[in-house]
This record gives C-alpha cells, sequence and structure tokens, in this order.
C-alpha cells in the first residue's frame, strides 16, 4: 500500500522518524555537569547564603505585639519573611518572599499622611564638593534637607551643606556652590547633582518598600530586617549590605561617593507607623567600618517656608552650560581624554581664556579660576584610565600652580554631551 | 519522595537549593538536548549546548519572574546559544538538498533527515523532540511552552510536510 493516499496512516512515517532521527536514549549527569560549572553552581549557592545572613536577623518578630493595624500588617510581613527564610535554610522548602513583601508594600502605604520633613544630619565630606563626595579621613560637616508636597501635589525640595545647596521650587532644581557657580534644570524623581540617595531618603512614605524592592533587584545586595525594643518601644531596623557597582580594576573612584563604597546604610523606623527615626551610612574599608553619614534630627510635618525652595541668586553668578556644538567642533570632538587635558592645561598655562572655555562648561572663567590656574606649568601627563562606573576617563597629572604649588591629581573628563568632545568634569 | 508543583522547586533553585536545581537538570536536559540537536544537527555538540544552557539558566536563575513557565525559559536560552554556537562554527546543518546529514546512516534516512531540516524551526522543533530521544506530549508541550493540543497539531502538519517532501522525491512508503 502507497501510504502518501492516506495522511491519516502515520505509523510508517513515525517508524521512519524513528529510525533516521532517533537516538540513543540522553542521559543526564547532574554530578559530572556541576564539576565542569563550579562559577555557575557557585552563584547558586551563594544566593542560599546571602537568604541565611537575613534570616537570621527575623525571628524575634515573633515577639513583636499586635498593637494596631498597621503593626498587624508588618509584623505579619515580617513573620512571612522570617518563616520563609527558615524554612528554606532549614526545611530545604520553598518560600513565599513575594507575598510577603507585597504585605509589607501595602503596610507602608497605609503611612500617607506625611506632607514634608526636615532631616538634619551629618557627612564626611567637602562643604563644597558633590552630595554624594565622601572622604573616610575627611570630618563631618552638616547636611540639611526640607522636603515638602503641597495641598496639589507639587513636590519642592532642598539639600545643602555650607558650601553647596540646591533647590528645587516645584518646576526646576537650581544648584549653588560656594555663592559663585550656579546650574538650572529639571530634576524629576531626585536624579541631577547626585542627590537621588539624599531622594530616597526623604521619601519616608515608601522608603522601606522601595529599599526592600532596590535589595531585590540587586544581587549583590543583602539585606537584614530586625525588630528591637527600646525603651519599651518596639523599632524596626533594615540593615542594607551594597556593593559599589562597576569595574574597579584600578580604585581610583572607589569610596569617593556613597554610589563607588562597599557599604552598609542602617535605616531605624517606629515598628508601628513605619517613620524614619535615623539613618546611617557605614563604609567598609579594609578591616574598618567607617561611619560617613548619621541623620541628627528627623522632623516630619513641620511649617517650612516657601523662599526655602527658591534660591536668590549673587551678581555675576557663573553659569555650569551644557556644551554646545562648536564651529570648529569637529577639532575637538576628535581630541581623545589625554589630548583633551593637554590641550586644557596649555591653554592654562598661556592664560587664554577662550580657549579654556572651549574644554570648561562654565560661563565664563571667573577670577578665581584664573587666579588658580593661570600660567601652570605642565610637568607630566599620565594614560587615561576608567573607574568604577564613571562614563568618563581620569587622566593623571602633575603641574606646578604660578605660585609654586606642585599639584598631583586625576583629570576628570567626559564626552557624554551634545558636543560630543570632552569636557573637563572634575580633579581640578 | 512527594512531587512538588514544578514552580515550587523553581523557587527553591532560585534561593539557591542546589537539590532543586538538579530535579530540573535531570528532568530537562534531554529535552535541551534534542532541542539543540534540531538546530545543530550533532550530538556531541548538542549536549555542549544543552550543558551551557544549564549554566546560563544557573547564573540567571533570579530573572525568571513566571516560575511556571521554566522549561520554556531554559528552550529560549539554548535557542540562543545553540545560535551562538552555529555561527561560530559557521553550521549550517542539511538545509539544503547538497548537504548531507551528519552520521548518515543510509539513503533513506539521508532523505529524512533533509525533510525534517527543512522544516521550519516551528514545526521541526517537535519532531525532533519527539523522534530523537521520544519525549512524551507532555515534555514536548512544557519545553516549548504550547499546549498539548497545539503539540499534536504542529506534529501532525509537520509529518504531512515530511511526507509531501518525501514524495516530491521520489519515496514512498511501500519501499520501506
Amino acid at each position: 500500500m502507497n501510504s502518501f493516499k492516506n495522511n491519516n496512516d502515520e505509523k510508517w512515517l513515525d517508524d521512519l522518524l524513528g529510525k533516521s532521527i532517533g537516538s540513543e536514549k540522553v542521559e543526564p549527569d547532574f554530578e559530572k555537569w556541576r564539576q565542569n560549572h563550579p562559577q555557575a553552581v557557585e552563584m547558586l549557592i551563594s544566593r542560599a547564603n546571602r537568604q541565611y545572613s537575613a534570616s537570621i536577623c527575623p525571628i524575634s518578630i515573633w515577639r513583636t505585639i499586635m498593637k494596631s493595624s498597621i503593626t498587624k500588617l508588618a509584623a505579619a510581613a515580617v513573620i512571612i519573611i522570617a518563616v520563609t527564610f527558615a524554612t528554606i535554610v532549614l526545611n530545604k522548602s520553598v518560600p513565599t518572599a513575594s507575598a510577603a513583601q507585597q504585605i509589607l508594600t501595602d503596610a507602608i502605604k497605609a503611612v500617607s499622611d506625611i506632607h514634608s520633613v526636615y532631616i538634619k544630619a551629618k557627612m564626611r565630606t567637602l562643604p563644597q564638593d558633590n552630595f554624594a563626595y565622601i572622604g573616610l579621613a575627611l570630618d563631618f560637616v552638616p547636611l540639611k534637607m526640607w522636603k515638602r508636597i503641597d495641598e496639589n501635589g507639587l513636590l519642592k525640595w532642598r539639600i545643602e551643606k555650607p558650601l553647596r545647596v540646591v533647590a528645587m521650587d516645584g518646576k526646576e532644581a537650581t544648584l549653588l556652590i560656594r555663592q559663585t557657580y550656579a546650574s538650572r534644570g529639571r530634576c524629576p524623581n531626585f536624579e541631577c547633582y547626585d542627590v537621588d540617595w539624599c531622594g530616597r531618603l526623604m521619601n519616608v512614605e515608601n522608603l522601606l518598600d522601595s529599599e526592600l524592592q532596590k535589595a531585590k533587584q540587586r544581587p549583590d545586595s543583602e539585606l537584614c530586617l530586625r525588630h528591637e525594643n527600646i525603651n519599651g518601644k518596639d523599632k524596626l531596623v533594615l540593615e542594607i549590605e551594597t556593593l559599589a557597582q562597576g569595574d574597579y580594576t584600578n580604585d581610583y573612584i572607589k569610596n569617593k561617593f556613597i554610589f563607588t563604597s562597599d557599604n552598609m546604610r542602617v535605616y531605624h523606623f517606629d515598628a508601628e507607623t513605619k517613620l524614619l527615626e535615623g539613618f546611617e551610612i557605614y563604609v567598609h574599608s579594609g578591616d574598618k567600618d567607617v561611619l560617613v553619614f548619621e541623620t541628627t534630627d528627623i522632623q516630619y510635618n513641620p511649617e517650612i517656608n516657601d523662599n526655602l525652595f527658591t534660591l536668590e541668586l549673587p551678581k555675576d553668578i557663573v553659569w555650569n552650560i551644557e556644551p554646545q556644538v562648536l564651529p570648529d567642533n569637529e577639532k575637538y570632538a576628535q581630541m581623545g581624554p589625554k589630548e583633551t587635558a593637554q590641550a586644557f592645561f596649555k591653554a592654562c598655562a598661556e592664560e587664554n581664556w577662550d580657549e579654556f572655555l572651549k574644554y570648561w562648561s562654565m560661563s565664563k572663567a571667573d577670577e578665581r579660576i584664573k587666579r588658580y590656574l593661570g600660567g601652570l606649568e605642565i610637568i607630566s601627563l599620565g594614560e587615561p584610565f576608567k573607574s568604577g562606573r564613571y562614563p568618563g576617563w581620569l587622566v593623571p597629572y602633575e603641574v606646578k600652580l604660578k605660585y609654586g604649588e606642585i599639584k598631583k591629581h586625576n583629570l576628570a573628563v567626559r564626552n557624554d554631551n551634545p558636543a560630543k568632545r570632552y569636557i573637563i568634569d572634575g580633579g581640578i | 519522595m512527594e512531587t512538588k508543583p514544578e514552580a515550587l522547586i523553581v523557587e527553591a533553585a532560585q534561593n539557591g537549593h542546589l537539590a532543586s536545581f538538579a530535579v530540573l537538570y535531570e528532568r530537562y536536559y534531554g529535552c535541551m538536548v534534542a532541542l539543540a540537536y534540531s538546530v545543530l544537527g550533532d550530538r556531541g555538540l548538542a549536549e555542549d549546548a544543552a550543558q551551557e544552557t544549564f549554566a546560563t539558566a544557573c547564573r540567571n536563575l533570579p530573572n525568571l519572574k513566571s516560575k511556571d513557565k521554566f522549561a520554556a525559559w531554559l528552550a529560549g536560552i539554548c535557542r540562543n546559544i545553540t545560535k551562538q554556537m552555529q555561527r561560530s562554527e559557521n553550521r549550517f546543518v542539511v538545509l539544503n538538498d547538497d548537504a548531507p546529514a551528519k552520521g548518515e546512516r543510509d539513503n533513506h534516512g539521508d532523505l529524512i533527515r533533509r525533510a525534517v531540516w527543512k522544516l521550519r524551526a516551528v514545526h521541526r522543533e517537535p519532531i525532533v523532540l519527539r523522534y530523537y530521544n521520544g519525549l512524551s506530549y507532555e515534555q514536548i508541550s512544557a519545553t516549548l511552552g504550547i499546549s498539548q493540543q497545539a503539540v499534536h497539531g504542529r506534529l501532525t502538519r509537520a509529518k504531512r510536510k515530511i511526507a509531501k517532501y518525501l514524495k516530491r522525491n521520489g519515496f514512498t512508503g511501500g519501499e520501506l
């Protein structure tokens, strides 16, 4: 019989396919695979180890007394997390962490009557430098933060340290440094001027939840949520270990900013209201943990004068401007990081301030910078390198300033701007 | 031993429970070898691809959101790896009538393999999964992320195409 006349009769084709492409049975050998892929296995197992460290903490939550609906919700959430983690470790069974996190998120959303917050803190930093800049050996500098959401839902905030302040008036953020340099721009979600970590801190309504979510998304985070009873009051303490992001083959930038440090962030919450009562950042350096940030006072719903959210700028302010495409832009866009550093210092040496501004994203060269850099001598320039997740390059340099000081540092240059030419971004 | 729903085993593996991952490995290794074979046409390479598939899965397991679709997720990884291997080795397995299959055993087998590898992936994959290692409809369904009914439909259509190809090339079932 010719089987093509009957498509339903497929047995002959089954036999033929089985003979033609059939194979000896494939035998999985997990042990062999495991031996051949130690790194992948290590990554998998390390997740269990991380969860073990988290599981130690929440056990005491069992002692939490149900005093209010919020406490009940939060306690339930934490108990679920505790049981989940304990179950994984002890019984090698299966977690339902996502359910626990959802309950916790719901509990935190219940705290929604905060319309303003004022935080006072101290930080090991320089008074004029970047808001995320830290120095483990530096003295503490006072830092203040205000945030307010008005009845129309308009968000305004201000963050300041002695020589640097940024204020957001509901539309734009204005940065003022040393009463001399200013910058202005939109700043959604605190994503400007390296203040996003401050923004997260002031977002008390869902700080706990956002940190938990963030930790969940980052495999290098390790979190511990535990319960404390201090003077008869229930407290929640959230500790999050975070590793610096990026490649630190050259670790120049390591521990110079909060986000380039391996650190532990410690949040102290009131267990009943979920409001933040204290916050610290400890940077891990060698075998030491250095406290680099600590809140000293947190006030909720204070009256904040509207004037605080606008800055009065001095006359003759020097504005930070985005690099524009120059008539001869190609010439500058073709320069690499080292050539840019060379040309920049040459302009300083020759006090050619027009040329200087090709590499300096300010509206003008002010007298202070002219006095400082004018007439310098270039001693040496090193090879550019990268560090961490900094998008630009760092160029080692040694110059002799006009007044005799030898300055040895790394010039930060970056070209992620519309003109695509390297601009000096720091290291002066 | 009590049988756990697969999503629970996957979640345990996501949390670093190696024994759970071993269960998944044992369960799907054969499926991945067959799937890789459907592209590469070589047993040794297909086993390499399957092993690399599990290594990649092991590293990326936390990214898996739909825990009940582990096999389909794994199959996606496997397809990517086999494509990379195919590109890197510049392999074109029995995609035209001039290219004989590796390990050909006889003329009928050669013609059949050509017919199979001329199919589009959507039809070739279930055919190879079914006949390479005798996988069940349930296993094929999980691996391809489609219903068992859809598996049956694809297999039927694939076999019709194969039969037509064989007929065009002068082969009839009576020659068996």
